[in-house]
C-alpha cells in the first residue's frame, strides 16, 4: 500500500497537469443562492493589513483567537468552538490542504494580501463547490489580469513599541521585543486574452514579540538550531494557468509551502513544538458547457502536508505526512425556471508515518444535488442535500434556504439546515491515534466512542436597504449541537522554563449544547467620501452540559466593531477601526490562575484563565504614488497602548507601526 | 498633563485661525473672495485665467493659487496644490529638556533637515534629525539618535512674512550604538542599532526674506516609545529655500 501511495505522490501531479492542458473552469451557471459575506480588495488596501490571515480581523462575523499573531483559530457565525477548527479555506476554488491537527493556518496561503481581489465568507451551512460548510468557509479569490503583464513587488515590516532602546544597560532595561516580522513577496502575471499565467514567491518571518511566550519558545529550541530567536521564517511560492475557451474554462494551480522553522501549540503538551512545516498542493478545477443550460465541473486536488523535526530539546519528532486527494464531479443545470446541481465527490486520507498503523488511509464518499426554485413571485427557495459514506457509515447533510424579497428595500433570508458528520471528516489526531499514530501515546483518554455528530442550525436575516446611502442588516441564529466530542485538559505554569504542563487529555464523547447569537451591521455611505460601517454580535451557549459550556466560554461574548474610511481623493485614505471584545473564561487554565512570573525589568505578572475585555483602535493611512503605480501604507494597530490578549498564555499585541510599500511596475491590478 | 492641554489649545487655535476661500468654488469671483476675506485669510484661486478689476479695500488676504505663477508676485507667499512646491531646509539642533533619560546620557549639537510641501489640507513636513548622546558613565554605550519622521499640520500667517506652523506626525527613532550590543537575557540577537516608534509635535515660526528664502525657528516635542518612554524637546534654527516641484518628482508623488 505504502508503495501505491508513493507512487501516487508522484503520478498524480503529472496527470493533474496533463488533465489540465487538454480540458477546460468555472462557468458557473448560478451561485447566487449561496449566502454568503464579501469583502473586497479597496478594503483590505485600505486598512493597511499585512498578511494573508490579517483578514479574519475584518470579517465581523468571526470571532478569532490567536497565542502568537500567525496562527489563527476562528469561530464562524457561531459554527464552532475554538476546539474544533475544522473550517475551510479555499484558493480560488482550491482546497489547500491547511487543515491539521486541528489548526488551520492561513498564513501558510501561498499568495500575498495584495493579491486578493475578493474573500468570501459562508458563515451558514451549505453546499459550496461541492463541500457542505459545516463550520463555515472562506473563499479568497486572487487578482488578474485580462490582458497583458503585470509585476507585483511587495515589502512589509513592523515594529512593536516596548524596546528598552539606550536603557539597555541601565536599570531601567527591558527585554527587546521590536521584532514583528516582514513580508517579502513578488509575483509575475502574464495574460494574452486566452490564457494567463501567474506566479510568485513570498517569504514570512514572524516573531512573537510578548516576553513570556519568547522565553518558553527559545527554552524549547535545542542548542543545535541555527537560531535561538523563537520566529516563524517561512518560504512559499506557487503557479497558476487559467485557460479560457468558448465554451471551457480551465484552472490549474500548484504551490509550495515551508515554515523552516514553525511554532506549533499542540494541545496535548499545552505548548509550542517548533517543526519543520510544509505544504504541497497540485489541482485543477475544470468547467466546460455542454449546452447553453448545462455545465459540467470536475475538480481534482492533491496536497501533502508534512509535519518534520526541527530540533527541540524535548527532542518530539511528529513524523507525520498526510495527503488528501479529493476529485469532484458536478452537473449545473437550468431547466425553465429552476436550476441545480447535481454531483459526486471521492477524498481519500492517508498517512505516512513510521509509526505502525492498523490502516494508513481511508475513504470518503460523497452524493449531493441542490434544487432552486421560485416558490411564488418574491420567495425564492434552495434545497441542498448530502450524503456521505465512510468505512462502512453515513452520513446525511440538509439545508434550505428561503429568500423573501418582501420589497426593493427589504428582504429576509431564512437558513435552516441539520447535518451528520463522521469522525472521519475531521481528519483528526484522535482518528488517526486510534489506528496506531503514537506520538501521544497513552497521556490521552477517550471516554466512549467518537460517533457521528449531528448539528441543526438556523438563520434568521432581515436586510432593509433604506436607501443607495444606508443598509440594516440584522440577523438571528439557532445551533443545536448533538453527539460531540470535546477535550477537557488542565494545564500547570512550569516556573522553571516559563512553559506549561498537562494533565492527561480526556475526551468527552457524546456531549450537547446550544449556541445563539443575534447581530446587527450597519453600512454607511454619507457620500463617496466616507464610509462607516457599525457591527454588533451576541453570541452565547444556552441550557448547556459543563463541558460543553466550558468550551464556549473561551469565545467571547459581545463583539463590537465601528469602522471609518475617509477618502478625501482617490490617492489617498485615512482607514480606522474601533474594536471591543467582552472576556473570556478558560476553564483548562484554571491551575494557572494567580501564578505569576518576573520579567527581566522585575515586573511581576500573574497569568489568569480570564482574558480580559479589550477596547483597541487601529489606524491605517494609505497613499498611492507614481499614478497608481506604487502603494503606500501605514498601520497602527492598538493606538492606545491598550492591553490586548486572545488567550490566557498568548502574546499580548501592543502599539504596533507596521509599513508596507508595493510596486505594480507595469500596470496595476 | 497641563502641557499637554496648552499644546492642545496651542494646535486648535493655529489650526481656527484663518479661513480658506475657495475661487471659485466659494465664490465665483476674486472680488466677492477678497470682500469676505479678512486680513492673512487665504484666498485659494484656482488654475483659471481671471479676467478682474481687483480691489482690496485695505485688507491684506494671502493668495494662494494652486500652481506658482511667477517670482516675482509678492502677494503669492506659497502653492496650496498637492507637492506644487518642496521647501528644503538645514538647521542647527538642540536638545533642551531634563529627565530621567538625561540622567543617563548626555545630548550634543546636531543637525535636522526636512522636506516641507503642500499635502491637500495643510502641508507635510518628512524630516531627519540627527543627534549624538553620550553615556554618562561607561556602560552606557554612545549612541546617535536618527529621528525620521512625518509631520502634517498647517502653517497661518502671523504678518505678512512671518509664518506660523504646527504640526503633528509619527517617526521612527533609530538609536545607532557606536559599539555592537552584548547578548545578555534580554537581547537574543544582539545588534549595533535599535529602533523605535515615535510620536511628535511640531511648532515652526519662518521668517521669509523673500520667495524662496526663509529663516526658521521651531521646536519639536517628540516621544519615542520604548519600554520606558522617552521624550524629548528640541530646538532647532536654520534656512529653508524654496522652489517648484519637478515634474517627475509630482508625478511620483501624485
Amino acid at each position: 500500500m505504502d508503495d501505491i501511495i508513493i507512487k501516487l505522490n508522484y503520478l498524480i501531479p503529472v496527470l493533474l497537469f496533463l488533465a489540465n492542458l487538454i480540458t477546460a473552469n468555472n462557468v458557473y451557471i448560478d451561485k447566487d443562492f449561496i449566502e454568503r459575506d464579501v469583502i473586497y480588495s479597496d478594503m483590505i488596501e485600505k486598512s493597511g493589513l499585512f498578511r494573508v490571515g490579517d483578514i479574519l480581523l475584518l470579517v465581523n462575523k468571526i470571532r478569532v483567537n490567536t497565542l502568537d499573531g500567525f496562527t489563527w483559530s476562528a469561530n464562524i457565525n457561531g459554527l464552532s468552538s475554538f476546539q474544533r477548527q475544522n473550517w475551510i479555506i479555499l484558493l480560488d476554488g482550491q482546497r489547500l490542504g491547511l487543515n491539521t491537527f486541528n489548526n488551520v493556518n492561513i498564513n501558510m496561503l501561498p499568495i500575498n494580501i495584495t493579491q486578493i481581489d475578493s474573500v468570501e465568507i459562508i458563515s451558514a451551512p451549505q453546499i459550496y463547490d461541492g463541500i457542505f460548510t459545516n463550520y463555515g468557509l472562506i473563499h479568497i479569490h486572487s487578482k488578474s489580469i485580462s490582458n497583458g503583464k503585470a509585476m507585483t513587488f511587495f515589502q512589509s515590516a513592523g515594529n512593536e513599541t516596548g524596546d528598552p532602546g539606550p536603557y539597555i544597560y541601565t536599570k531601567y532595561k527591558s527585554p527587546n521585543v521590536d521584532k514583528v516580522g516582514t513580508v517579502t513577496a513578488a509575483t509575475l502575471e502574464l495574460n494574452n486574452k486566452d490564457i494567463n499565467f501567474n506566479a510568485g514567491i513570498n517569504f514570512q518571518q514572524s516573531s512573537v514579540t510578548d516576553w513570556a511566550v519568547i522565553k518558553r519558545n527559545s527554552n524549547i529550541l535545542h542548542n543545535n538550531a541555527v537560531d535561538k530567536w523563537p520566529a516563524i521564517e517561512m518560504f512559499s511560492s506557487y503557479f497558476k494557468l487559467d485557460r479560457k475557451r468558448n465554451k471551457s474554462n480551465n484552472h490549474f494551480f500548484m504551490n509550495y509551502s515551508r515554515a523552516f522553522k514553525y511554532f506549533l501549540f499542540f494541545n496535548p503538551l499545552g505548548r509550542e513544538i517548533p517543526m519543520d512545516y510544509i505544504i504541497k498542493h497540485i489541482g485543477i478545477n475544470n468547467n466546460f458547457a455542454i449546452s447553453e443550460n448545462m455545465n459540467i465541473t470536475y475538480r481534482l486536488h492533491y496536497s501533502n502536508n508534512q509535519f518534520n523535526k526541527y530540533p527541540n530539546s524535548l527532542d518530539i519528532d511528529f513524523d507525520w505526512e498526510s495527503n488528501n486527494l479529493h476529485a469532484n464531479l458536478e452537473n449545473q443545470f437550468i431547466i425553465s425556471s429552476y436550476s441545480g446541481k447535481l454531483g459526486i465527490g471521492f477524498d481519500r486520507y492517508s498517512l505516512n508515518t513510521n509509526y505502525e498503523l492498523s490502516k494508513s488511509f481511508y475513504d470518503i464518499y460523497n452524493y449531493y444535488g441542490a434544487f432552486n426554485y421560485h416558490l411564488t413571485e418574491n420567495i425564492i427557495q434552495n434545497i441542498d442535500l448530502m450524503v456521505l459514506f465512510s468505512n462502512g457509515k453515513h452520513a446525511l447533510k440538509g439545508a434550505l434556504l428561503t429568500k423573501w424579497c418582501i420589497n426593493p428595500k427589504h428582504t429576509l433570508n431564512l437558513i435552516m439546515s441539520h447535518s451528520q458528520r463522521l469522525v472521519e471528516e475531521d481528519n483528526s489526531l484522535w482518528y488517526w491515534s486510534k489506528l496506531g499514530y503514537g506520538l501521544i501515546n497513552t497521556d490521552f483518554t477517550i471516554n466512549g466512542d467518537l460517533n457521528k455528530s449531528k448539528t441543526f442550525t438556523t438563520d434568521l436575516i432581515w436586510e432593509n436597504k433604506i436607501n443607495d446611502k444606508l443598509t440594516i442588516e440584522v440577523s438571528n441564529y439557532y445551533r443545536s449541537f448533538d453527539d460531540i466530542y470535546l477535550e477537557e485538559q488542565y494545564y500547570s505554569f512550569n516556573l522553571e522554563d516559563g512553559s506549561f504542563t498537562s494533565a492527561p487529555l480526556i475526551i468527552h464523547t457524546n456531549q450537547e449544547g446550544v449556541v445563539i447569537g443575534a447581530n446587527c451591521a450597519i453600512k454607511s455611505n454619507i457620500n463617496s467620501k466616507i464610509y462607516q460601517y457599525f457591527y454588533y454580535d451576541y453570541q452565547s451557549e444556552l441550557s448547556s452540559k459543563d463541558i460543553f459550556k466550558d468550551v464556549m466560554n473561551t469565545i467571547p461574548k459581545h463583539s463590537l466593531d465601528y469602522q471609518l474610511i475617509f477618502s478625501p481623493i482617490q490617492n489617498f485614505s485615512i482607514w480606522t477601526k474601533f474594536s471591543y471584545i467582552s472576556s473570556s473564561q478558560w476553564e483548562n487554565y484554571k491551575n494557572i490562575n494567580g501564578e505569576s512570573y518576573l520579567t527581566i525589568h522585575q515586573d511581576t505578572l500573574k497569568y489568569s484563565n480570564i482574558v480580559g475585555s479589550s477596547n483597541v483602535i487601529d489606524f491605517g493611512i494609505q497613499k498611492w504614488l507614481l499614478k497608481r503605480k506604487i502603494n503606500t501604507n501605514l498601520f497602527f494597530r492598538n493606538v492606545f497602548n491598550q492591553k490586548k490578549r486572545y488567550h490566557p498564555i498568548g502574546a499580548s499585541f501592543d502599539l504596533t507601526l507596521y509599513f508596507h510599500i508595493t510596486y505594480y511596475p507595469f500596470k496595476n491590478y | 498633563m497641563k502641557l499637554m492641554k496648552y499644546l492642545l489649545l496651542f494646535i486648535l487655535f493655529s489650526l481656527s485661525h484663518t479661513t480658506n476661500i475657495n475661487i471659485p468654488e466659494d465664490h465665483h469671483t476674486l472680488n466677492e473672495g477678497i470682500k469676505t476675506s479678512s486680513n492673512y485669510d487665504d484666498v485659494v484661486i484656482s488654475e483659471i485665467k481671471y479676467y478682474e478689476n481687483i480691489t482690496f479695500e485695505k485688507k491684506k488676504p494671502v493668495f494662494r493659487p494652486l500652481y506658482i505663477l511667477d517670482d516675482d508676485t509678492s502677494d503669492i507667499s506659497q502653492a496650496v496644490h498637492p507637492f506644487n512646491f518642496i521647501k528644503i531646509s538645514i538647521q542647527l539642533t538642540q536638545n533642551i529638556n531634563h529627565n530621567t533619560f538625561y540622567q543617563f546620557y548626555e545630548s550634543q549639537n546636531g543637525l535636522k533637515t526636512s522636506i516641507t510641501t503642500p499635502f491637500y489640507w495643510g502641508d507635510i513636513q518628512a524630516s531627519i534629525h540627527v543627534l549624538p548622546y553620550i553615556g554618562k558613565e561607561q556602560n552606557y554605550i554612545d549612541f546617535i539618535g536618527i529621528h525620521q519622521n512625518i509631520k502634517w499640520g498647517k502653517s497661518i500667517h502671523i504678518f505678512e512674512k512671518l509664518r506660523w506652523y504646527n504640526a503633528i506626525g509619527t517617526g521612527y527613532y533609530i538609536f545607532y550604538f557606536s559599539k555592537p550590543l552584548y547578548s545578555s537575557n534580554e537581547i537574543f540577537n544582539p545588534g549595533i542599532a535599535e529602533s523605535e516608534l515615535s510620536t511628535g509635535f511640531l511648532s515652526q515660526l519662518q521668517y521669509s526674506f523673500n520667495n524662496k528664502i526663509n529663516l526658521n525657528i521651531e521646536t519639536n516635542i517628540d516621544r519615542i516609545f520604548t519600554y520606558k518612554h522617552i521624550d524629548m524637546i528640541n530646538v532647532s534654527m536654520g534656512i529653508s529655500y524654496l522652489f517648484k516641484t519637478p515634474d517627475w518628482m509630482i508625478l511620483l508623488l501624485n
